[in-house]
């Protein structure tokens, strides 16, 4: 029974950190609207497709990883997840290098 | 067509220090009858008809194989997290510095993304050896093939102003 809690609160605490990159990846989207259009800018279809790439990516990433660890034990599904999150910051923090928000804009 | 006089190991009258390899059946049977050990040289292409003990011998060689992949995956993968680390650390400095003013939840969880970047390298390589335990070697390779692709760090490769 306290396996279970336990697993239970990690696997929260990990989907919590998904729902966080949601999150801050709508953020983006809205603050970068926003600061674009104080500017009298607006978000290209580069600076769009970036930013809802963000948004659907640890979306996409969780889905794989309860997919991959259907039928598996809970703490394969743990690590998949964890794995997940691990991924899903890398990839970020890729994008966050590579791509020049000023590109973003027109 | 193979010549059928008996040879054994001997000096090579080309250059001092070669050996002409012995004929392994003959070295067998000559070795049964003298008593003299003559080990053919492991080195050499092994003759067709001794079919049977090379392909026992690629079994091995298979799983060998399989080692060694796993150790140079390993070892990229190693390079990949050390890469990962240093820009995990200057983007949450960075991070720390410029979202002062932010709200506390959000700061933490931006950290723990930053440093979660780092761990991935060696979770692919768990998750993968873990998930392909009782499956085939070649499984397991591709997985980690994949991650080798997914997570290799191209801020490290690629030189460019930077956001």
């Amino acid at each position: 029974m306290a396996g279970r809690i336990v697993t239970w609160v990690l696997g929260v605490l990990l989907t919590l950190l998904y729902v966080y990159l949601v999150v801050a990846g709508v953020g983006n989207l809205i603050g970068l609207r926003e600061m674009s259009a104080l500017l009298g800018l607006t978000l290209n279809a580069v600076g769009w497709s970036w930013l809802l790439f963000g948004i659907a990516l640890p979306v996409i990433v969780f889905a794989v990883a309860l997919v991959i660890g259907r039928a598996r034990s809970a703490g394969l599904r743990l690590l998949l997840l964890a794995t997940g999150v691990c991924v899903v910051a890398a990839v970020q923090l890729e994008v966050l290098h590579l791509v020049p928000q000023s590109t973003f804009f027109v | 067509m193979r010549k059928k006089t008996a040879r054994e190991a001997r000096e090579s009258a080309l250059a001092s220090g070669w050996m002409l390899e012995a004929d392994p059946e003959l070295a067998a049977a000559a070795a049964s009858v003298g008593g003299a050990q003559v080990e053919p040289n492991p080195d050499v292409v092994q003759a067709p008809d001794v079919a049977p003990a090379s392909t026992a011998g690629s079994r091995e060689q298979l799983s060998n194989g399989a080692v060694v992949l796993l150790g140079v995956i390993g070892g990229l993968y190693l390079l990949y997290t050390w890469v990962w680390f240093s820009w995990a650390n200057y983007y949450s400095q960075m991070n720390a510095a410029v979202a002062e003013g932010s709200g506390v939840i959000g700061s933490v969880m931006q950290q723990l993304v930053f440093w979660a970047a780092p761990l991935a390298p060696a979770l692919w390589f768990l998750t993968a050896f873990l998930l392909c335990r009782g499956a085939r070697t070649w499984k397991l390779a591709l997985w980690l093939l994949i991650g080798a692709v997914v997570l290799v760090p191209l801020p490290a490769l690629v030189i460019t102003g930077g956001a």
